[in-house]
């Protein structure tokens, strides 16, 4: 009973690459599932090619080996080998290596082909343009329009509709990070002074998880992302609420959260339209309510959570830009009304 | 080591062991000799310790200092893995761990993988050649000095809580000086700039020794494997270092504030883009320049240990040197997620994979000579089998992720890591070991214990694989590298304490084998010449061998000239003994061509090597007025060292040559 | 009576050599190999940063007149190059009489080859003047005053060289193992003017044709 207990757990820890909400083998989009396949092509020919050369090495050391019981003294040395089995040797060497170069060249000719298919996306014209600005250590989602006054920015919770190929224009406000989605595509630099693209389509609606690849300093761990692929209704509804700037604020209490993030140093950092609130260097909050989770995702979006959050961001991501803030227990908390009434 | 002493009764035993026929030695042999141990004999105590050349002591100096890096490299790689032992730790936190992780790597690959291998060429070609030090021991000394003073500038910038935290690849913009301000880069670009400095150095005393001073008869298609594995790495590093030393120079430049050149700044036309392609043009020959010698040492022990010839020495020397090409260009292999053109990524997927052909013949060949040979299954051959199935995972992973398409998902992951780690440990530290207690009885005349170093090799195999395998999983379960922490929903824990365990299981297997070293060279048997009957010329000497290696230089009749060479093989003699002289042959056929008088024993390689660190490390690093001031110390000891030596070789000293009649 | 073993005398052998057979010939070979990959390696870093901008050199407009095509001016320069040249053959003079150990000449030699070191390196100070960048301003003036930089460095080696050679055969004399450093030294001095013809072409003449 323990040891199949045993192996059902051990089965279940090396299912991580394969299982989890943030892995590669799980994929969720045409281009990760595309990477998949060539993936599970490439690593059972390695397996196999692993257990014969170990296989191969073991047998020939084991077979003739000196045994225990032999005399002290190795035997001589053979400084001239048999030409008749030094020449099937040879036979056999070179054999082994015609059939590595016959792998890979498979792998390289499999490898072609998943570029094509993974490039083949670039081409759609109905493609949905999200341009995503890396900064330390948050993402700046932007989503493009032709209307302008349809053009809106969010930041770290990305929603896409399903089944639309997506172009991500990425970039850099400071240093080099790395878009990565692995349940969807793989990932992307976003290089100071280099604009990139990716493009990549989610075959089902989920939450996606992701985070930065590139080290980009004290908080590289903690700059993480989500997409939440939608259908097609629900992502436009999505769009239209997100568009919108923040409405006035019905209530006293509200209106006082308000006066409290414009007269504090909050406005320095971060937008919310509709407010004169216009800083760049932080994410959007104008609706920051919506959101289900905060500082780049690593935290729920709660009311506990954000205060901790404003007073004391150091102590949550020792590093972030974001200042501690010293605020009187009621406009705290008025503060916190008010941004979660950002919906 | 070299014993100081006088040791005459070695020496005559020597004489015999080239030839047990010789009568005891004559009054006039042991004079010579006496006269040969005085002039190669090194100054007693500190002095000694500051001045000597013998390449013996510079090689195991440079591979006892290499294990102390690699020992506190150790240390960090284990604080490292105790963080991520389970989620949101606050144990280091990121200053630290991001200090941590980037010195581990620093360290690893700048201070202990690429000097350990110089130290063990520096100390092996020699001895394997048959010749009495290497062609420039003044320089090869110069190069262990700057070694260890920039190994000593990034401990002690870690010490001080300065140490680099941009990773040890250092890409721009996170490392130049508007996200990097402060002096924590600036230790690390010169600790680098220093490091290949020496590197260089070694590498030009290994490839002149090898290319001049073989023993008679040893011609290009008899070179031991091993010493062709030294001449091409020594070759790569010649041309992958400079890619290194200028990037370091320039972003020092960059981030020195009254210099503020632009290379890596976006806004002035520079390119971070840039620092890549130098810093991997550097990055990936690095990892062959380490892999090589490995693959010495494997050619070395096989077959000694298979009791026969290796199989398919010439394929094998061919793949060497085509690694050595090849390894030039699969750099961009590392920039698969930049913007690089879908042909420039094709050309570099088929590049990354041609060079696992050369790698597999050298795999085959070894296979083969197992299979034709009787294995005598000793540690050393044991630590091999340990290469196989640690390296061979790696080398498949490394396959893998050839592969553009996949690389992206498995890019900058734990994926990496564990394929990187697979290869190093497997391609280098189990090779390296098992060369280590192979030649242990050379430099110890003592026998290492077998019992202990089983021991080590089976926890040092459990805890890489411990370690390391679990991290495939969680790369492609999305953990990337370099993170100080991740969330507890993302499932990664168990695996991470996995790894976590087998980095202590490894630990502990270090342990046993730095213990069994320590043990056997108080109390292993005593060795003898030859205790593993192998076939290259280290054996033909003492253990440990005396200051100048051979009272006769040997000759060479085959690829394994202690097998092959017959009874009466021809020895080298009347060289001079009253300075430092050893034989040049021609490069190709080694046939003796001149004499050639080594340096002696110098202070100046010191003082040079003292005022390089001034140049680079005051002056690069911290203020350029320091520049002056160290050309200046540079100066005068480049000149004192060339008048030196100019001035022992004029005639005048050597009154027992004939003169040139022009000169009267 | 047993029969003397085989040996290879080598008190027979000559105590030096002066061509590819020498150590000290193969080491300084390989320190040229690191000097070309250093150089090279500049000039890939020039081609590559030249792709970041459109005009090459770019526009100098941060004083009046601003000049639209600012390319480095080419007198002192082109006197360099044909100086460099040109001093080969007092250099090959020099080594000639080094190897008929012909003390007096040899150090003629250098001293001449010393002068043409001082004036190549107040050649080079005008040379800096004439980039139009300082090397604090774009990415384009810190890649050219590198170049520069770094082969001034050599000529400032080279001149070193020829002091210490020739203040030795002054001092202590000259004998054959020192004419193998003077061939060296021909040989690195060569190079130096080898690789500093490249270096013109692509600093002076490629901005001028692209």
């Amino acid at each position: 009973m323990i040891a199949r207990r045993v192996l059902i757990f051990a089965l279940a820890l090396l299912a991580v690459g394969c299982t989890g909400e943030q892995a590669a083998l799980n994929p969720a989009g045409a281009q990760a599932g595309r990477i998949t396949s060539l993936w599970w092509l490439i690593c059972w020919t390695c397996v196999v090619v692993y257990v014969l050369t170990i296989g191969a090495i073991v047998i020939g050391v084991v077979r003739k080996r000196r045994r225990a019981d032999e005399p002290d003294a190795p035997a001589p040395p053979t400084t001239r080998p048999d030409p008749a089995r030094e020449h099937r040797a040879r036979i056999i060497v070179a054999a082994a290596v015609g059939v590595t170069v016959v792998i890979l060249f498979v792998f390289m000719f499999s490898d072609f082909t998943a570029g094509r298919a993974l490039a083949s996306l670039a081409g759609d014209k109905s493609a949905l343009t999200i341009k995503i600005t890396g900064h330390q250590w948050w993402w700046e989602a932007r989503y493009e329009d032709s209307t302008t006054s349809n053009t809106f920015t969010t930041a770290n919770e990305i929603h896409i509709p399903v089944g639309r190929t997506i172009e991500f224009q990425l970039e850099s406000a400071d240093v080099i990070h790395s878009f990565w989605v692995p349940r969807l595509h793989g990932k992307k630099d976003m290089i100071p002074g280099h604009s990139t693209r990716t493009y990549l389509k989610a075959d089902k609606p989920g939450v996606y998880y992701g985070q930065c690849a590139e080290f980009c300093g004290h908080q590289h761990a903690n700059m993480r992302l989500v997409i939440i692929a939608q259908p097609h209704e629900e992502f436009e509804s999505w769009r239209t609420a997100q568009i919108r700037p923040a409405g006035e604020p019905p209530f006293d209490n509200l209106k006082r959260g308000r006066d409290v993030f414009l007269k504090n140093s909050c406005v320095m950092c971060h937008t919310i339209r509709g407010t004169t609130a216009g800083g760049r260097l932080g994410p959007d909050l104008t609706h920051v309510g919506s959101r289900k989770l905060l500082a780049s995702n690593i935290i729920p979006n709660k009311p506990g959570h954000l205060a901790g959050w404003i007073l004391d961001p150091q102590k949550i991501k020792p590093g972030v830009r974001m200042p501690q803030n010293a605020l009187d227990p009621h406009d705290l908390r008025a503060l916190l009304e008010f941004l979660e009434s950002l919906k | 080591m070299s014993s100081d002493a006088p040791n005459l009764a070695a020496a005559a035993r020597q004489v015999h062991d080239v030839d047990p026929t010789t009568p005891a030695p004559t009054a006039e042999q042991v004079r010579s000799l006496q006269q040969l141990e005085a002039v190669w004999r090194k100054p007693r105590g500190l002095v000694g310790f500051l001045t000597t050349t013998n390449h013996k002591d510079i090689g195991l100096r440079f591979v006892y200092t290499a294990f102390v890096f690699f020992f506190l490299a150790g240390l960090l790689a284990l604080a490292i893995r105790v963080q991520l032992a389970v989620p949101n730790n606050t144990l280091l936190g990121p200053d630290l761990y991001n200090q941590f992780f980037t010195t581990h790597g620093s360290a690893m690959m700048f201070l202990f993988a690429v000097p350990v291998m110089e130290g063990m060429a520096i100390y092996l070609v020699p001895l394997m050649v048959g010749t009495r030090n290497t062609c420039f021991p003044r320089l090869m000394s110069y190069g262990y000095w700057v070694y260890l003073m920039g190994g000593i500038t990034l401990f002690i910038a870690l010490a001080l809580n300065f140490g680099p935290d941009m990773g040890w690849f250092s890409y721009t913009p996170l490392a130049g000086p508007d996200y990097s301000p402060g002096k924590r880069v600036d230790f690390w670009s010169q600790m680098v700039t220093l490091v290949e400095i020496g590197s260089m150095s070694g590498a030009i005393a290994t490839i002149t020794t090898i290319l001049k001073c073989r023993a008679p008869g040893m011609a290009l298609n008899r070179i031991p494997l091993f010493v062709w594995a030294a001449l091409v790495a020594a070759f790569m590093i010649l041309f992958a270092m400079p890619a290194v030393t200028i990037c370091s120079t320039l972003l020092s430049m960059d981030r020195l504030s009254h210099v503020s050149t632009h290379f890596f700044n976006h806004a002035e036309g520079g390119d971070h883009l840039l620092w890549q392609h130098l810093f991997w043009f550097f990055g990936h020959p690095d990892v062959y320049i380490i892999f090589l010698p490995a693959t010495g040492f494997i050619s070395a022990i096989i077959p000694t240990f298979a009791r026969r010839k290796i199989f398919g020495y010439t394929p094998l020397v061919l793949s060497m040197i085509a690694i050595g090409f090849i390894g030039f260009g699969v750099w961009v292999h590392h920039m698969f997620v930049t913007p690089i053109p879908e042909l420039g990524q094709g050309m570099f997927t088929a590049s990354s994979l041609l060079i696992t052909i050369p790698t597999g013949v050298q795999i085959f060949c070894w296979t083969a000579t197992l299979w034709l040979g009787r294995p005598w299954l000793k540690s050393p051959l044991l630590f091999v089998l340990g290469f196989f199935g640690v390296f061979i995972m790696g080398g498949l992973t490394g396959v893998m992720i050839a592969s553009v398409a996949v690389d992206t998902q498995a890019h900058d992951t734990f994926f990496v890591v564990a394929h990187l780690h697979y290869v190093l440990i497997g391609g280098m530290i189990f090779p390296l070991l098992g060369a280590i207690l192979y030649w242990f009885p050379k430099w110890t005349g003592k026998m290492p214990g077998e019992t202990l170093a089983k021991w080590s090799l089976a926890l040092l195999f459990i805890g890489t694989n411990l370690t390391f395998y679990p991290l495939h999983h969680l790369g492609m379960g999305g953990m990337p590298r370099r993170i100080y922490t991740y969330l507890p929903e993302t499932g990664w824990q168990p695996l991470n304490m996995l790894a976590t365990l087998g980095a202590f299981t490894m630990g502990i297997g270090f342990l046993i084998f730095v213990i069994n070293l320590w043990l056997s060279s108080r109390r292993g048997a005593p060795a003898g010449p030859n205790p593993w009957h192998a076939g290259t010329l280290e054996w033909a000497t003492t253990s440990p061998p005396s200051t100048y290696n051979f009272a006769n230089p040997p000759t060479c009749e085959g690829r394994d000239p202690v097998w092959d060479n017959s009874p009466d093989a021809a020895i080298v003699t009347n060289l001079d003994t009253d300075k430092r002289e050893v034989l040049c042959t021609t490069t190709l056929d080694a046939q003796p061509h001149h004499r050639y008088e080594m340096s002696g024993d110098s202070w100046w390689p010191l003082v040079v090597a003292i005022a390089t660190t001034v140049i680079f490390v005051a002056g690069f690093g911290f203020t350029p007025s320091w520049i002056l001031p160290g050309c200046a110390i540079l100066a005068i000891g480049l000149g004192a060292w060339f008048w030196v030596s100019a001035y022992r070789s004029l005639a005048v000293h050597h009154p027992e040559m004939p003169r040139d009649p022009r000169k009267d | 009576m047993m029969q003397p073993r085989a040996t290879i005398d080598a008190s027979k052998l000559p105590d030096h050599a002066w061509d590819a057979h020498a150590p000290l010939w193969w080491g300084n070979l390989l320190l040229v190999f690191v000097e070309t990959t250093s150089m090279a390696l500049l000039f890939a870093t020039y081609f590559y940063v030249r792709r970041n901008f459109h005009e090459w050199p770019p526009p100098r407009i941060n004083e009046m007149p601003p000049i639209v095509h600012p390319v480095p001016h080419l007198a002192a320069a082109t006197f360099n190059t044909i100086l460099l040249l040109a001093s080969c053959l007092p250099m090959y003079w020099t080594d000639m009489a080094a190897r008929r150990i012909d003390r007096k000449k040899v150090i003629l030699g250098l001293l001449l080859m010393i002068g043409v070191g001082v004036i190549s390196s107040l050649l080079r100070w005008r040379e800096f003047y004439d980039v139009h960048f300082r090397w604090d301003e774009n990415a384009y003036g810190s890649i050219v005053w590198t170049m520069l930089g770094l082969h001034l460095i050599y000529i400032l080696t080279g001149i070193a060289e020829f002091g210490l050679m020739a203040a030795f055969a002054a001092r202590h004399g000259f004998e054959e193992k020192h004419a193998l450093d003077v061939t060296l030294m021909g040989g690195f001095w060569y190079w130096l003017a080898g690789i500093w013809v490249i270096t013109y072409v692509i600093i002076y003449w490629y901005p001028r044709w692209s």
